[in-house]
């Protein structure tokens, strides 16, 4: 536990030591800071769209950063071969997965904190009332997005190149989000080859659109069951562990 | 050798040529579309993905008016009915029958209940309404649907008309635009040369089939109590004729009563 905590320790470091943090983060609150400026014929406290776009902004941004923060862990070892240094010391292989996907997972999420945490102030400076049990499931089921698309791009970053991985897991992740919910529904008319591969994907892939709650945080509908957070939970741990074992079995036997 | 090199020779010529033909067909293309000569920062950004983009941040603006219901997962059957707005068929659910666990999971994560925004909540439509029509100014749609909130909900007429007259110049032959202006100024500015003008340019502009009966009629009554509130009586008279005749045998006893009422009392001034 003890090597897994230490690897992570030294991602959470990374990324916040590199420029692509505090860009975002500086875009983030430009962007929002316009937003809350503008005016719709005089109409007064027009709040959702603001939080429409700093949720997005959020989404986005911690994504991309996690992605591509996880894909180039194992691809940069290897050609820095301190890949050689560190499993010189005494670390079985598995803790080095765990230790990746868990800095990854944790840098990102921090990373989603900060964010959060700015279009919080936007959005209550402009809201004055926001549903909090809501704003905190928010970031929860958030965190469980990010443990899978971490763990995705963790996995493949044992078989892929870094651009390979970033392209792949960004695509994946905002074809999902975009048309996951719909994509059976979509393909009933495909030729059945087209058919059988979007049902394959529809099924097989993780639906990271489960844990998009904004429609419930921006209308102030209430929170989702506990019930279905903890189905979600589960659902979370299993394709991460799906996901981190795909890493694993291929990092195994892996020659340095 | 000689001959090698005529042939590349040849065809180096023939692709410049082609190369150069290509590029006046082009030029001269380009001038000829109206965007070419836009100045509008955001056509020159996005081309006309804008159009598109637009429509979206329509359809988003509707889905806004439904609570934020993701308008891909709820089923349209029904949607259409009359008593869409009814007060009875608030809080109904907009979910499918068919029972797929995804869609359980995201039916559940979602809300899917079947709600319209009420009074003051309907300002959150408003930037997306703005954005659709800044972006797509060609959608009449948009630009009928932001006039009517501004007017009908936020009493603000003088935007919605300034938005109906940037309306009417990206869309000349649009009755629905001539038709909502004259409205405008009937119901709300009370100027009734105004309203008469646009009247009779929606008449003029719209398409005198059957399926347009009921709208023709209505332009026509409207036009004549423009008409009428100016004192022109006889071409009031000669409107309320032609709506008159715009109902069919059995249709709306009531209304057609009144209009020929007014006939009768126009009479007069023939």
């Amino acid at each position: 536990m003890r090597q897994i905590l230490a690897i992570a320790g030294l991602l959470i470091k990374e990324i916040f030591r590199k420029k692509d943090f505090y860009v975002a983060l500086i875009l983030c609150a430009v962007i929002l800071f316009y937003a809350s400026q503008l005016q719709f014929y005089n109409v007064e406290n027009i709040t959702r769209y603001l939080m429409e776009i700093g949720l997005s902004l959020c989404f986005i941004f911690s994504a991309v950063l996690t992605v591509s923060l996880a894909a180039r862990q194992v691809p940069s070892e290897v050609q820095n071969r301190t890949l050689h240094v560190l499993m010189a010391k005494p670390l079985p292989r598995l803790n080095l997965v765990l230790g990746k996907f868990v800095g990854s997972l944790f840098a990102g999420t921090l990373c989603f904190l900060v964010f959060y945490a700015v279009f919080l102030f936007f959005a209550f400076s402009k809201a004055h009332a926001i549903s909090w049990p809501m704003a905190g499931q928010t970031v929860y089921l958030f965190f469980l997005n990010l443990m899978i698309l971490t763990a995705m791009t963790s996995g493949f970053s044992y078989t892929l190149t870094v651009s390979a991985n970033v392209t792949m897991s960004l695509i994946i992740y905002i074809l999902i989000n975009a048309y996951g919910a719909t994509l059976k529904e979509s393909s009933a008319g495909f030729f059945w080859f087209n058919r059988w591969l979007a049902e394959g994907f529809y099924y097989l892939m993780p639906h990271f659109e489960f844990f998009d709650v904004r429609q419930r945080f921006i209308h102030d509908w209430p929170p989702v069951s506990n019930k279905l957070v903890g189905f979600l939970t589960l659902y979370a741990v299993f394709y991460s562990a799906f996901f981190l074992m795909i890493g694993w079995l291929k990092f195994r036997k892996k020659p340095l | 050798m000689t001959q090698r090199l005529g042939v590349v020779s040849f065809f180096t010529i023939w692709l410049f040529g082609i190369g150069l033909m290509a590029f006046r067909i082009e030029g001269s293309l380009f001038r000829q579309l109206p965007e070419a000569h836009s100045k509008d920062p955001l056509t020159l950004l996005l081309g006309s993905a804008k159009e598109s983009i637009g429509d979206t941040l329509f359809l988003k603006a509707n889905s806004y008016f439904h609570g934020g219901v993701d308008m891909n997962l709820i089923q349209h059957e029904g949607m259409e009915d009359e008593d869409h707005g009814a007060e009875g068929h608030e809080l109904e659910t907009y979910k499918k029958a068919y029972t797929d666990w995804v869609y359980k999971v995201n039916s559940r994560v979602k809300v899917l209940d079947h709600i319209h925004l009420r009074g003051q909540e309907t300002k959150e439509l408003l930037p997306f309404l703005s954005a659709a029509v800044k972006l797509d100014p060609y959608n009449v749609s948009a630009v009928l649907t932001t006039a009517y909130w501004l007017n009908d909900y936020f009493k603000n007429t003088d935007a919605a008309i300034e938005i109906l007259k940037q309306g009417l110049k990206d869309n000349p032959d649009s009755w629905e635009i001539h038709y909502a202006l004259g409205m405008n100024y009937f119901k709300v500015k009370e100027k009734y040369s105004e309203s008469a003008a646009y009247f009779e340019a929606a008449r003029q502009k719209i398409d005198k089939n059957d399926s347009n009966r009921k709208s023709l009629r209505i332009i026509y009554y409207f036009l004549a109590e423009s008409y009428l509130k100016q004192g022109f009586h006889l071409q009031a008279l000669e409107c309320y004729q032609k709506a008159l005749f715009g109902f069919a045998s059995a249709e709306n006893p009531s209304l057609k009563f009144s209009i020929a009422k007014k006939i009768a009392n126009l009479s007069e001034y023939k």
